[in-house]
């Protein structure tokens, strides 16, 4: 359907979203995934996998939780991702969104600076985030999200001037990878859109006409600081959860990699991938049309039982991660991987090195509607 | 006064309005109807003047596509807030409803169309159906007083103030309200912003007597209910008396178009008072008389016959709890056995029990002894009959329609100035 108006748009997210709870209602798990309410994730996590390798959810879509095939989906060129709607098409790399399959490969920019931030950037605006900190304040609205922001806005080039503009783009574009998968209210809908136009156009002035550059930018603003802001709060909930390897971390800084590592395989910050089958083809021995929706259940499968010993617990000291599914290269996600592992890892080093005292003083609060990230949203600390 | 009233285009939701319409035209004041083009013959069959506006809702369309899924959600709603549902519940109901149901039957088109009308026509009091939210757009948007005049008790209006209650004590960022959403996107069409008051209307005009109606803080004219049920015309066989007590069955006039799953089974239903020393009245159309395996020797069959007609020579009545058959017997001091199941049914069938006025049997308790022993009950206990109308007597000692206009033009005269 065409959409013209807001209340077209607000009305075709508004049944889109009532279906899921529609489907929620008969208990299939990944409906009740989408759904994104109260369910024990890992409760899901296990019904999907015990309902073997690729089971047909309600919704249409395919879902695995198995490693071994989770790993074939992603690795298939035949399977892609979805063109996202709100503007995203141009961020996951795709000219047009539209029915014609675009290579995700156009403008491809791993290689440009802002997806490859310096370490030494990444500690100098924690420590200075840090300093502004009281005794008592939240750990990702006061600072994980600033410093990712400072990061990717001075990489960028954002003139003064426009660092507040730029700063609630990036905050309204934190939506976009659940937006995906489940339809936001329409104020932040809009939102969203209005972000990814305003910061490609912010950096077509800023960066200049290369369009690679402007692609990558975008991707950093839009699900680089996403991704690296949950990739970093996963992590300090794993580890303030567990003060002996809150410790460790402190006593070895050399682990903060090994602590992203494993929360990339145990709580990873994008845990569902979703892909659209191009053409027809098996599956784990079923039969998937040209259309069908194939999501790689990414949390499920990193906790595959047949690769790893205890999986369901958190521990930096492993030894292998049994080749996690998080954060794969060749795609969008792929091209953010080093700016979330090389910032997440900076930012841990400082906050094991300034804040060993740190513990958590609340509940976390996650954002709504949000089955890909269960974004953090709220982190009450106190030194 | 200038009166716009206003009901999403379903027969049951409309006609309980209309007495109240004919009170206000009669006590002088220009009245008017709007409604999607489906209901414009009902409305001018009442003797009502009808502003068709928009283009027909597909509510029913959605019902019968998404089949058991949704209705089986909808049997699933607390909607006599009796269950203490949680947070996640009430929050599932506000979605699903708003989003297959209330923003269904309040088009876009339908929306726009009436708030031209009443841009066009300056009305002083819209008065709603609790439905048709459309109307409270419509009466912020041209400037009006107004008011939803409930058919029955104001369950809609509990559970969303359970559901407020329990969102409120949230973070801020986990507030999600979708009936909101909608009419915040819905009013901004129109330059406003949203308020409750589009949710809940400026007053109520309750047609439930005290021991129905719930308290629940708002604003509220009692009116007393009286029975509309659709053209009417006598048949000849009514006004001979019965020889032997007389029983109504009906279900209702929406499970006719509507595609709910069939409360129970029919033959069920002519088993359990075949062998009953009485007279059964059954209202059925031809597909659903076409279901019946047999007809007793002691029931009549008839498509149609006037509620408020029929209902006075009857003992006892066996219904599916819909609003308006409920009232019409409650009015007329008639014990009622309800099988009920769904919506607000249910509320009205446990009340009833709990008043001592009559049965409530929900279907999946139901069997043809456990009817038939309900029915003898019914007919046999003079305490059914004794409560029953007491019940009647106070709807009955609620003002009557007419008896309301006067409080209505000063409710508007206050609203206005």
């Amino acid at each position: 359907m065409e959409i013209r108006t807001h209340s077209e748009l607000g009305r075709s997210l508004l049944t889109e979203r009532g279906m899921q709870w529609l489907h929620a209602h008969g208990g299939d798990p990944y409906a009740r995934l989408l759904r994104a309410e109260e369910d024990d994730p890992r409760a899901l996590a296990e019904r999907i996998r015990a309902l073997g390798p690729l089971y047909r959810s309600g919704t249409g879509a395919w879902v695995t939780g198995s490693r071994a095939l989770g790993a074939e989906i992603l690795g298939d060129p035949r399977l892609e991702p979805r063109v996202p709607e709100f503007g995203l098409g141009a961020v996951w790399g795709q000219g047009v969104a539209g029915p014609e399959p675009v290579s995700t490969d156009v403008g491809e920019p791993a290689g440009a600076a802002v997806l490859n931030p310096r370490a030494g950037d990444v500690e100098r605006l924690c420590r200075a985030e840090l300093g502004r900190a009281g005794s008592t304040f939240d750990l990702v609205s006061d600072v994980v999200r600033p410093v990712l922001v400072s990061l990717v806005s001075e990489l960028l080039a954002v003139p003064p001037g426009r660092r507040d503009t730029f700063e609630r783009w990036c905050g309204a574009a934190s939506i976009a990878l659940d937006a995906v998968l489940c339809p936001p209210t329409l104020p932040r809908a809009l939102a969203l859109n209005g972000a990814v136009e305003g910061l490609r156009d912010l950096l077509a002035e800023s960066a200049g006409s290369d369009d690679g550059t402007i692609v990558a930018g975008t991707r950093a603003c839009v699900v680089g600081v996403e991704v690296t802001t949950n990739l970093i709060a996963n992590t300090m909930l794993a580890l303030l959860e567990d003060p002996e390897q809150w410790r460790l971390l402190g006593a070895r800084p050399g682990s903060a990699e090994a602590a992203v590592e494993e929360t990339l395989r145990y709580d990873p910050p994008v845990r569902l991938d979703n892909r659209v089958a191009r053409e027809a083809l098996d599956l784990a021995g079923r039969t998937v049309t040209a259309g069908d929706e194939v999501v790689v259940h990414i949390g499920a499968a990193n906790r595959d039982a047949a690769t790893l010993r205890s999986p369901d617990r958190f521990d930096l000291r492993r030894e292998t991660t049994g080749g996690h599914l998080s954060l794969l290269g060749g795609t969008p996600l792929g091209s953010v991987a080093p700016m979330a592992r090389n910032s997440a890892a900076a930012v841990l080093r400082v906050l094991a090195a300034c804040l060993p005292g740190l513990r958590r003083t609340g509940p976390v609060v996650r954002r709504l509607r949000a089955p890909v990230t269960r974004g953090i949203v709220r982190f009450p600390v106190g030194v | 006064m200038r009166v716009l009233m206003t009901s999403l285009a379903v027969e049951a939701h409309f006609n309980g309005a209309v007495p109240l319409a004919w009170a206000l035209r009669a006590a002088g004041h220009e009245v008017r109807v709007a409604s999607q083009p489906a209901l414009t013959g009902t409305i001018t069959r009442a003797g009502l003047t009808a502003v068709p506006v928009g283009t027909d809702h597909v509510h029913h369309d959605l019902v019968r596509h998404l089949g058991a899924e949704l209705t089986g959600f909808y049997r699933d709603i607390d909607f006599t807030g009796e269950r203490g549902d949680d947070y996640l519940s009430l929050k599932g109901a506000n979605t699903l409803l708003t989003a297959t149901f209330y923003a269904q039957a309040n088009n876009d088109a339908m929306v726009d169309e009436l708030v031209d009308y009443a841009r066009y026509w300056q009305p002083d009091l819209v008065i709603w159906e609790p439905f048709t939210f459309a109307g409270a757009v419509a009466a912020r948007a041209s400037g009006a007083a107004h008011a939803r005049l409930l058919w029955g008790p104001d369950l809609f209006l509990r559970m969303r103030q359970a559901f407020r209650r329990h969102m409120e004590l949230l973070p801020e960022e986990l507030h999600d309200d979708t009936l909101e959403e909608w009419l915040t996107w819905t009013l901004d069409r129109f330059g406003c912003d949203f308020d409750e008051e589009t949710v809940v209307g400026q007053w109520n005009i309750d047609q439930m007597p005290e021991g129905i109606r719930l308290p629940l803080g708002r604003p509220t004219v009692p009116m007393r209910y009286v029975p509309y049920n659709g053209r009417s015309v006598i048949p000849d066989w009514l006004r001979e008396p019965p020889r032997r007590p007389r029983i109504c069955l009906t279900l209702g006039i929406t499970s006719r178009d509507m595609a709910y799953p069939n409360l129970v089974s029919l033959d069920e239903l002519f088993e359990a008072v075949a062998e009953l020393d009485v007279e059964i009245v059954a209202t059925l159309t031809e597909a659903q008389r076409a279901e019946v395996a047999r007809v007793p020797d002691n029931t009549r069959v008839t498509d149609f016959v006037p509620l408020h007609a029929l209902l006075p020579s009857c003992s006892a009545a066996v219904h599916h709890g819909g609003a308006g058959t409920w009232s019409t017997a409650a009015v007329y001091g008639v014990p009622q056995l309800v099988i009920a199941d769904m919506w607000d049914n249910v509320y009205r069938a446990r009340r009833l029990a709990d008043l001592g006025a009559g049965l409530f049997l929900p279907p999946d308790e139901l069997t043809v002894a456990g009817l038939r022993d309900g029915l003898e009950q019914l007919l046999t206990k003079p305490s059914f009959h004794e409560d029953a109308q007491r019940l009647r007597e106070a709807m009955v000692a609620e003002p009557s329609p007419a008896g309301v206009v006067p409080a209505l033009e000063e409710l508007t005269r206050q609203q206005r100035n």
